[in-house]
């Protein structure tokens, strides 16, 4: 599992990690506007640069969960985890239903909705690039090495070595180590980072897991109901044929 | 007087048919996007909430009666079967045909049968569709096939076949309706971060199951009101009546398991705390749950035909209020992205509505459906040659105004939908407003505090020591100016944010080069903007010769290119020059502290 | 006043357009319809369609018709027929409203030759009105409706031309203005006119001749055989 690990106090807002985005993917020219996209993703803009007070940067993509609720909710496997770590998009697999975009904690999916054959769209952590053996182009073009990309579990234990080694200066959590199960994408902070998610901060447990019992069911819900079904009608049509017989019976009987 | 009844209906349905005809067209020729209010944030919106999982739950009486008749044998329900079905039947195809506008790729519609994600509710719900609406096909059937049109043997054997596969067909039916109905609500548990906790709840499809059912029940009734209503049929009071008790059962086990869902979150007092998320749970649950449930369970006003109504028509909106909080109303999504459907979602739903409405119609006169035996009066009547024409005329005339109608509603809404659509999305506008301050200038044309802070006064004193003439420092970037203006601002002419903008006044040059004659004085040939001169012909010192950037023309840029490409094509030049790398990035300029507090002031006197 | 120039030009030009459209489509599924019910119920069905077609054709263009009674009335309805339409529908300034409301675009045809085409046509067009007035056949014939739709059509053509000119005397954006909103008028009236013969005159014969069985010509056969050879006395 690969990774990227995002310092924030390093961050100086400069959007080249932006910029390269666009490059490497070839996305469009548009700048969401403020009623169509909150955190500046849009269909055009597969990672942002979110300013908060105290001169602060917050760079928000999706974050690849390690069990990602997406790839739980995609009914056609369009949206695929790769072994490496990547959450990515099969556009000729996808029937545009969206329900990956409602199912992500963060919100990260986004739609092409000016465009008459429309696809989601989203960070894939650049892995055409990752198969050539290139980084990630935001890795590569960040100025201040506020990201770092290696093996998700080195950049764990770097991050906690960090944030340890300077406990007055940063937040003493990992975000991304537990959220939602666990994302590839991880940051240390000197701010908190709650508002990331899409409403709330997601909990520790995987998204995939809360469908998972209701799945479970389905066969033995269906084959229950079935017998259930078929036993009732079985028992009141007998009880019927029983009823008419005996009414039968005592009418002779009274004959 | 029934037969008149029944073509106002069909001539309204007809006119709303056609314009959902109108909306779906533009839908497929323009986009999601432009047609409709979804966006990022919600993905899902009225089609899902309303036509999907409100028609799926309206279906649900095609199962309950069903089981009713086959399953517990309670025969008296057989009269209402037929229509159930075909209820049930034209629901699920309403449901797949708004489907087919909502899916962004509608004819990939089948990856699901090839693809299987047995880990995805959504795959479950797409087999159970497709299934389903197999079986009721294969259920009301019968009625199509008993009809003198099929007198074929093979016809004939199929109905024969049909017929006695009905007790495995219902049955099937029945588990497949109580998987779909209740993963319905499995959809929503993978939201738990999304969704208010008054609708979030992990017994959900228990919930749209039991709904479901009520719902269903409802609508049974609601429909033979309507078809009493319509053919001048007898109601079945003593029928609906047993139907309307079992409803209250069912709603008091819905509300039962609502309230005691709440209760073991500890969220009993939520509804209570006056946000509108409240108010909307307590309109949904108390006007479309608990008062249907209170007046079902009086025997005197379920057997009355108005308190049956009354409780069915709010029991029926109360569970699609529902679907729709749990879908789109309650997701939360932030203030500046709020949703409300457009008037062709809305156009769209109706249309679809209609013509599923008229299919209804359409069945029901031709074939079987309420187990009447007039059927026969009428083809007698039609053999008779001199009925034959009068019927033929009167179809004649019903095409007339019918075609009329039609051609109207199109041209209509062909009309009245709102340019955005018809001609696609556009930006919306923004208005730039005046730089605020002097010496150091505050930038913020939209006014969201996002702006720049512009030291004017550093940028005049080194442009006056580069520039070679004081005169043209200025115009460096002040690079057109208005007739007797010596420094134009920026927001003069680029008077949107986004949106380039017009900077020429047609009606005002027509009237000072002298009215009608004056045309040729630009236009050379024909008025068209084509053939008009350039602005220099005769502006020759209105552009300045020392700009780099920009060339003179009738449209101005928008505010935040025009800017941004003034100053970071400077900024990148000195960049390289003076060796300060950071110059042209974005924190150089975009501070997160703000205007100065005397710029503040001033903001505050000028936006009351 | 741009506002409802603007309107005039934007959504109603769109719902005249659907109207005209759709109404011509439903007049002419109508006509057809009706006259395969015709067909249908006819005893006699036989139908002589090379000759229906070639009098079609003829009627289209009516070279022949020069020969015949009313050459005058010919050659006007001819020049007036012409102007209407290539100025009506390859006129710039017409085709640029299309562009901006469905997006579709031909080419135009040069200024010049249409400001011709149109005094030409309003020419044709002062004949026959002057025809309607005075010929008592003619004005036997004549309904309210013929009268109104002439003259509109000619304030509309002379409308147009003027305000295309540099001597204008009427200021420019009040002459668009009674253009624009007549123009929108008179394509909303078309369907439900006997404009509609636009699209339905290939039909006329082929109905005529299921209708009624009558020879072409017939009529003035008749006239001929009731009034001697000169109908015109009438």
């Amino acid at each position: 599992m690969i990774g990227i690990l995002v310092d924030v106090t390093r961050c100086i807002g400069c959007r080249e990690c932006v910029a390269a985005c666009v490059n490497a993917n070839r996305l469009g020219k548009n700048i969401p506007l403020p009623q169509h996209s909150a955190d500046g993703l849009s269909s055009q803009r597969w990672v942002s640069v979110i300013s908060r007070p105290g001169e602060r940067y917050v760079r928000k993509s999706c974050l690849h969960c390690l069990e990602p609720a997406c790839v739980s909710a995609c009914p056609v496997g369009a949206m695929q985890k790769t072994p490496a770590g990547p959450v990515v998009y099969d556009a000729s697999l996808c029937m545009g239903c969206r329900y990956c975009m409602m199912a992500c904690p963060y919100g990260v999916p986004r739609y092409d909705w000016d465009h008459l054959v429309p696809y989601v769209r989203k960070c894939t952590l650049c892995y055409s690039r990752l198969k050539e053996g290139k980084l990630p182009a935001c890795v590569e073009a960040c100025p201040t090495q506020a990201l770092a990309f290696g093996q998700r579990s080195e950049l764990l234990s770097q991050a906690h070595r960090l944030i340890r080694s300077e406990p007055m200066k940063f937040v003493q959590t990992v975000y991304g180590e537990h959220e939602a199960g666990g994302t590839l994408i991880l940051y240390i902070s000197d701010i908190p980072l709650d508002w990331l998610g899409y409403h709330v901060a997601p909990g520790p447990t995987p998204l995939p897991d809360y469908t998972a019992l209701a799945m479970s069911l389905v066969a033995p819900t269906s084959l229950g109901v079935m017998a259930l079904m078929a036993g009732t009608w079985w028992v009141i049509q007998r009880r019927m044929k029983l009823m008419g017989a005996r009414a039968d019976s005592s009418e002779g009987e009274t004959q | 007087m029934s037969q008149r009844k029944a073509t106002i209906v069909k001539d309204f349905l007809w006119a709303c048919t056609a314009a959902g005809f109108v909306a779906i067209i533009l839908r497929f020729a323009y986009g999601l996007g432009a047609t409709t209010g979804l966006s990022d944030t919600t993905p899902w919106g009225f089609w899902i909430g309303f036509d999907l999982l409100g028609g799926v739950a309206l279906a649900a009486g095609g199962f309950t009666i069903a089981a009713a008749v086959y399953i517990f044998h309670l025969e008296s329900y057989r009269p209402l079967l037929r229509s159930a079905i075909l209820t049930a039947f034209l629901g699920y195809l309403s449901v797949i045909f708004a489907l087919l506008c909502d899916l962004g790729l509608p004819w990939h519609i089948w990856k699901p049968m090839v693809n299987w994600q047995p880990h995805s509710v959504m795959f479950e719900v797409a087999w159970c569709v497709m299934l389903y609406t197999t079986v009721l096909s294969l259920e009301f059937a019968p009625v199509v096939l008993e009809h003198p049109w099929f007198r074929l043997p093979i016809f004939r054997a199929v109905l024969t076949l049909l017929k006695r596969l009905t007790l495995p067909l219902v049955i099937l039916g029945i588990a497949l309706s109580t998987l779909h109905q209740s993963s319905l609500g499995s959809l929503f548990l993978i939201v738990p971060y999304r969704l208010h906790p008054l609708w979030y709840s992990p017994i959900q499809p228990i919930l749209f199951f039991v709904s479901a059912v009520a719902l269903g029940l409802l609508t049974v009734t609601l429909e033979a009101f309507v078809s009493a209503y319509l053919y001048d049929h007898e109601l079945p009071h003593g029928l609906l009546a047993g139907l309307g008790k079992v409803a209250a059962i069912v709603l008091w086990v819905y509300l039962a398991l609502r309230i005691g869902d709440l209760i073991f979150r500890k969220l009993i007092l939520a509804p209570f705390n006056g946000s509108w998320q409240g108010v909307l749970f307590l309109i949904e649950l108390g006007l479309g749950a608990l008062i249907p449930a209170i007046l079902l369970s009086i025997p005197r006003v379920r057997r009355s035909p108005i308190g049956l109504g009354t409780s069915a028509i709010l029991g029926v909106s109360g569970i699609i209020l529902n679907r729709l909080s749990v879908s789109v109303i309650a997701q939360y999504r932030p203030p500046e992205t709020a949703y409300f459907p457009s008037l062709s979602e809305l156009l769209i739903s109706l249309g679809v509505l209609s013509a599923i409405g008229l299919v209804f119609l359409f069945i029901v006169e031709t074939f079987n459906v309420f187990g009447a035996p007039e059927k026969h009066e009428l083809d007698q009547s039609v053999s008779s040659p001199v009925s034959y024409a009068f019927q033929d005329d009167l179809w004649r005339n019903h095409i007339l105004r019918r075609s009329f109608v039609v051609v109207l509603v199109i041209a209509a809404t062909f009309a009245l939908l709102p340019s955005q659509i018809v001609e696609g999305r556009m930006m919306p506008s923004t208005e730039v407003r005046s730089a605020v301050g002097g010496d150091i200038l505050w930038i913020d044309g939209n006014r969201n505090e996002e702006g720049v802070r512009f030291e004017h006064q550093k940028h005049i004193e080194r442009q006056r020591q580069q520039a070679t003439n004081e005169e043209t420092a200025c115009a460096v970037c002040h690079h057109l100016s208005k007739p007797g203006d010596q420094a134009t601002p920026c927001w003069e002419c680029h008077r949107d944010m986004y949106l380039p903008t017009s900077i020429f006044d047609h009606t005002f040059h027509q009237q000072a080069l002298g009215g009608n004659v004056s045309c040729s004085e630009c236009h050379i040939g024909e008025h068209i903007a084509d053939s008009a001169v350039g602005c220099n012909e005769c502006h020759e010192t209105m552009a300045s010769k020392e700009s780099t950037t920009v060339k003179f023309n009738y449209a101005a840029r928008g505010y935040v290119d025009a800017l941004h490409d003034q100053c970071v094509s400077c900024h990148k030049r000195e960049a390289t020059a003076q060796n300060k790398e950071n110059l042209p990035r974005c924190p150089t300029c975009h501070r997160a502290e703000g205007a100065p507090p005397g710029v503040r002031r001033l903001l505050s006197l000028s936006n009351p | 006043m741009t506002d409802w120039l603007e309107i005039a030009q934007g959504p109603i030009f769109r719902f005249a357009l659907a109207i005209f459209v759709l109404g011509l489509a439903r007049q002419v599924g109508l006509t057809v319809s009706g006259a395969l019910t015709a067909i249908r119920r006819a005893k006699d069905r036989r139908l002589p369609y090379r000759e229906i077609a070639k009098e079609t054709l003829s009627w289209i263009f009516p070279i022949r018709a020069l020969r015949r009674a009313r050459p005058l009335q010919s050659v006007a309805s001819f020049a007036f027929h012409i102007g209407v339409i290539l100025a009506g529908l390859f006129l710039r300034n017409h085709i640029d409203i299309f562009q901006s409301n469905v997006g579709i675009a031909w080419i135009a045809l040069p200024r010049p030759l249409l400001d011709c085409l149109t005094l030409l046509a309003i020419a044709g067009a002062t004949i026959l009105l002057l025809y309607r007035v005075y010929s008592l056949s003619v004005r036997t014939l004549s309904t309210a409706m013929d009268y109104i739709l002439l003259v509109m059509i000619l304030g509309l053509m002379i409308s147009g031309y003027i305000a295309g000119q540099s001597w204008n005397p009427i200021p420019y954006n009040t002459l668009m203005l009674f253009h624009t909103w007549g123009g929108i008028l008179l394509v909303i009236l078309i369907p439900f006119t006997k404009i509609a013969h636009c699209v339905l005159f290939p039909l006329t014969r082929f109905c005529t001749e299921i209708a009624w069985h009558l020879t072409p010509e017939g009529g003035s056969e008749v006239i001929h055989t009731l009034y001697g050879s000169d109908g015109r006395k009438v």
